[in-house]
Formats: C-alpha cells, sequence, structure tokens
C-alpha cells in the first residue's frame, strides 16, 4: 500500500450481536470491486480495510454468534476504536446487547483505555425500529464519562448514516505518528 | 375398535400431548403424535397424523407425557398418571416397571437419563431410568411448574426449572440450586428453548396475564461446582488445642455416660418442677388455684395515683360446685397503709362462672408515700390456707401536701 504513506492508519474492531448488520456496514465501507453481493453470518471473524477520510482503517469484523462473542475481547487491547453496531428492531435482543456493551466495558482492554465507541442504530428504515435516542436510553450511554462516544442511525444497505459515523470515529482517533 | 371408513372420533377429552421423532433425533424430522385421553388410553398416531397407529390401555388417566430416544429404536415413552404413578411404555407395550410418586403430579421433564417429577406435596423428585429414586429436593410452597433447561450449541446446560407459587423460579442442576429468579405474578406457565434469534430464552407466562421473556447471560457460570449447598461464607474454625482434643477424646470415650447423666438431670429437672407447680397450686399461691379441691380465679389490681388507691378485685368461682363463706383479706403494713372500705370481708356465696367484683379503698399513711406490698388472701373457714393470694405491688403515692 504505497499510497498510504503520509496518511493516518487505524486499527479498529467492530463487534455487535449476531444479524445486527456488521459485515453489511463494513461491505458498504470496502472499495467497490471488492463488495460482496451476499453477506453471509460470519465465521469467527474477518480482517477488512477500507480507507475513509483519509484514513485507513484496518477492521476486525467480529462474528456476533453467541459462541464467538469469547472472541471478542481477545482484539480489545489492539483497537484503537470501537464500533458497536445494534439491531434497532430487535426490541427483545437490546437487554442482550446491553448485556454484552456491559461485559466489554468490565474487560480490562476496554476499560483501562479510553478509546472512542461508536454506536450504530442500525435497520433504521425496519418498521419499529427503535430511534437512536431510544436506544441511548436503554443503554445508559449517559453515564460513559470516560471515553468519547455517539450513536449513529444509520441503514447498512444504502449507507445512510454510515460515512457520518465513521468521519466522527476518525475524527476522535488518537493523533498518529506519520510513517 | 374398528374405524375404518369412519372418520376419527374420540368422544372423550384429551388430557396431554407430545411429540415422539420416529427414526431420527432431528428436530425437523418424522414424529408420531402421542395422546392420553380421559379413557386411560395413551394413543400413538401414524406419523401422517389422521391415524391411529397404537393405543394402549393404562392403569389411570395419563396427565403428564415425556419421551426419551427414537419410537423405531426402543424409545420410552413415560406416562405420569392421576394414581401418582408413572408408567413407562416401551416397544409399544406397556412396561411393569412403575414409579410411584406418593403424591399427584404436577409436572415431568426429562432430564440427563432421569425423571424429574414435581408434586403436589411441594417435592420435586428424580428418578433413574431404572426406577430408583435419584433425590428430592422440599420446596417451601406448591409447585406450578416444572421445565427442563437444556442448551446445546453454545453451552452444554442441563437444569429443571422450577416454578413456585410464590413466584420463584428455581434452577436445579441435579439437585442443585443454581439460582432462583424472583417474580411479581405467579407462573402458569413456562417454556425454555430458542426465541427468534436467542438460544437460552425462557418464556414466561404469568397468572394475571402478563407474558416475560428472559434471556440467558452469556457468560452465566451455570455449572455445579461453583454453587455448593450450604453457607458460602468461610466459617472461622478454631485451632486444635490440647485441651479441645483431650475434651473431644473424652466426650467420645464416656459418650453413652455423660448422655444418660444429662437424661437423669433433665428428669429431675422436670419432676422438681412440676412438683414446684403443684405446689404453688395448692398453695394459694398461683393466679388459679386448687387448693381444697376448689377451683378459683382471682385478679388483683391497683387504681390511683395515691395516697387514695382503689384495689379490684374479680374474682370467679371455676368450679362446678358453688362455695360459701369465702371471705377476703388483706395483709399490709400498717405503718404504710391503712383501710378505708369497710365490709368488705363479710362472707360471701361464690356461685359458678359468675364474676365477683369487689372495690376496696386503702390509703398511704406514709408522710414520704412509701410503697410496699400488699396481699390479699381468699379464704374459709375450712383450712387455715388460703384458698387462692395475690400480690399487689403497690405504686409510689404521690403525698398529700395539705
Amino acid at each position: 500500500m504505497g499510497g498510504s504513506l503520509g496518511k493516518k492508519k487505524a486499527k479498529i474492531i467492530i463487534v455487535g450481536l449476531d444479524n445486527s448488520g456488521k459485515t453489511t456496514l463494513i461491505n458498504y465501507l470496502k472499495p467497490p470491486k471488492e463488495t460482496l453481493s451476499e453477506v453471509t453470518p460470519t465465521v469467527g471473524f474477518k480482517v477488512e480495510s477500507f480507507k475513509q477520510d483519509k484514513i485507513n482503517f484496518t477492521c476486525f469484523d467480529m462474528s456476533g454468534q453467541g459462541i464467538y462473542r469469547e472472541l471478542w475481547p481477545e482484539y480489545y487491547s489492539e483497537a484503537q476504536g470501537v464500533i458497536f453496531v445494534v439491531d434497532s428492531a430487535d426490541k427483545l435482543r437490546i437487554a442482550v446487547a446491553k448485556n454484552e456493551l456491559e461485559m466489554m466495558f468490565e474487560d480490562p482492554g476496554i476499560r483501562d483505555r479510553p478509546v472512542p465507541i461508536l454506536f450504530f442504530a442500525n435497520k433504521k428504515d425496519l418498521p419499529y425500529a427503535l430511534t437512536e435516542s431510544e436506544i441511548a436510553e436503554q443503554f445508559e450511554l449517559d453515564n460513559i464519562s470516560d471515553r468519547d462516544w455517539h450513536i449513529e442511525a444509520s441503514n447498512a444497505l444504502t449507507g445512510e448514516g454510515v460515512t457520518e459515523g465513521i468521519n466522527w470515529l476518525g475524527a476522535k482517533l488518537p493523533k498518529k505518528k506519520k510513517k | 375398535m374398528d374405524r375404518a371408513g369412519k372418520p376419527l372420533f374420540q368422544s372423550n377429552y384429551l388430557t396431554c400431548m407430545k411429540t415422539m421423532n420416529k427414526n431420527k433425533e432431528d428436530v425437523k424430522s418424522v414424529s408420531h403424535l402421542i395422546v392420553c385421553n380421559e379413557n386411560r388410553e395413551l394413543i400413538i398416531m401414524e406419523q401422517s397424523g389422521i391415524k391411529i397407529k397404537k393405543s394402549i390401555k393404562l392403569p389411570s388417566v395419563g396427565v403428564f407425557i415425556e419421551t426419551y430416544g427414537l419410537y423405531d429404536i426402543d424409545g420410552k415413552i413415560f406416562i405420569a398418571c392421576r394414581d401418582g404413578k408413572i408408567y413407562v411404555v416401551k416397544n409399544g407395550l406397556l412396561s411393569n416397571q412403575v414409579y410411584d410418586i406418593e403424591s399427584k403430579p404436577v409436572g415431568m421433564v426429562y432430564i440427563d437419563k432421569s425423571i424429574v417429577v414435581a408434586s403436589m406435596n411441594n417435592v420435586v423428585s428424580s428418578y433413574y431410568g431404572k426406577g430408583k429414586k435419584n433425590y428430592s429436593i422440599y420446596m417451601p410452597c406448591t409447585i406450578t411448574n416444572i421445565e427442563k433447561m437444556i442448551m446445546k450449541r453454545t453451552k452444554s446446560v442441563n437444569a429443571a426449572l422450577v416454578a413456585l407459587s410464590n413466584g420463584e423460579i428455581r434452577m436445579f442442576n441435579n439437585k442443585f440450586l443454581i439460582t432462583t429468579i424472583k417474580t411479581d405474578d405467579v407462573i402458569m406457565g413456562m417454556r425454555f428453548g430458542v426465541f427468534g434469534r436467542e438460544e437460552g430464552s425462557l418464556v414466561i407466562n404469568f397468572k394475571h396475564g402478563g407474558l416475560s421473556v428472559k434471556m440467558l447471560q452469556r457468560q452465566a457460570n451455570l455449572s455445579v461446582s461453583n454453587h455448593k449447598p450450604g453457607p458460602s461464607i468461610k466459617q472461622d474454625i478454631p485451632l486444635k488445642i490440647k485441651l479441645f482434643v483431650e475434651l473431644t477424646q473424652r466426650e467420645r470415650d464416656h459418650s453413652v455416660d455423660m448422655h444418660r447423666l444429662f437424661q437423669k438431670d433433665l428428669c429431675k429437672l422436670r419432676l422438681k418442677t412440676a412438683q414446684s407447680y403443684i405446689s404453688l397450686l395448692n398453695e394459694g399461691h398461683a393466679p388459679m388455684s386448687y387448693a381444697q379441691g376448689s377451683k378459683l380465679r382471682l385478679n388483683a389490681t391497683t387504681e390511683g395515683i395515691g395516697p387514695i388507691f382503689k384495689i379490684k378485685l374479680e374474682l370467679q368461682n371455676l368450679s362446678k360446685k358453688s362455695m360459701v363463706g369465702t371471705r377476703v383479706m388483706l395483709s399490709y403494713a400498717t405503718d404504710i397503709y391503712k383501710v378505708i372500705s369497710k365490709g368488705f370481708h363479710k362472707p360471701m356465696t361464690l356461685l359458678p362462672q359468675i364474676n365477683y367484683n369487689q372495690e376496696i379503698l386503702v390509703e398511704n399513711i406514709d408522710e414520704n408515700g412509701a410503697a410496699d406490698l400488699i396481699r390479699v388472701f381468699i379464704y374459709n373457714h375450712e383450712s387455715s390456707m388460703p384458698l387462692i393470694t395475690a400480690n399487689l405491688n403497690m405504686p409510689l403515692s404521690e403525698v398529700d401536701l395539705e
């Protein structure tokens, strides 16, 4: 990646429950020729990279399935930013997502490092989807005081809100020395 | 029973239903419907569901069915019946193996090669496949439901959920209580399984119409090893000093003698108590008296703040005969008290079951208002022993300043 010289690099981790739209979200951000026509449930995790707002992102797209969630903490310590994707139409599992979020905040890899967290209230196009403020209320995000956070309603299929969110994250990333 | 050419018709009511897979473990594979009815029958349907494959007569009406294994390969059907027994159907035949649960069943689940039955006597019992009892757990109140909690995909869990009438759901792994979930209402039904995308979900139906969904936390620890029964707090055990060891040894060597001695002393103590009580009653010192074969009750109270007090006596003859010539007498320190009332020591006739009230006015003549004891005796001419006594602790008196 010769062209990336002189540009910022960032390693981020993307987590969230299964079927919340993590891979779809990344898929939208990838260069057009690399995009997949169909997204299947991720097994384990996938490393993807994309360029956005003059930053080269390396992204750990974690699987959200119950059995793979134990992998998440393995990559927390390397991440400079966290993206947490929520299916805002799945009201029942908001509680599960909240529980996973709480566990993430208790993990030393996140707890001791004030990395910024971006929430995507995904699938906002679906009927009965919760708004981002409703999700922020459910997650009690106002209680987060040790780091920057932001919530963005999104539709990963059409890309609505995705760029805005990533731009916010890019601006919050720690200033890295240029290579 | 020839039903050929006639529509399938059962004139009585069904009591319970269950499915049993025919020859594959898979959830979506072909299965048989098994039902019980009020006619004491267990009916196994063909896989098409429109024909009876087998009908088995049971000794009682089945109310819960559990199945284990596959129908074609030695599967077992357990039927909990209203007579408090669980019958087993194997290879399409009623086997002579019977589990007696000593009460009526309120629920039955098959977990980890044993049958777990909740019964009306607030007991959850587990039986091995061979019919031997494994354990019993006693609940503090009525059991409303029992459900198995089995997860295979994400983690291995084999637990039983027991809902109680006080709104609690207790989770047992084997016989060990793992956790208790508290709800505000009585649970009428519950089901554990996959709900939407979440595998470990428990859907609860409440008596007042509420519906609640609970999901198992991913990192919940349900293993037995971390939930040993008994107090979890570490207890302070003193060091084994020499004295302690000697004492223990002595207790071990002379345990029989020590026990005997203790029993003897206990007997003596009881005898002494009984003797004292009897003498108390006979001598008329107690508020109830049996002196001279009479049965009397005396209740004495004082009223007032001084210097004049009113002593109120309430006398009742509890026997069946009337008592003639009973008198009231007061005993007091003459330098402190002076009796004002007159005529209270006239002989009285006490008729049975009637309350006699008497009021006696007493004046405190001590200049400092000292308090003392006044004793009230009831007696008759037959004996010098009082029939009954009451001790009145008089209060300190207000001093008459005039």
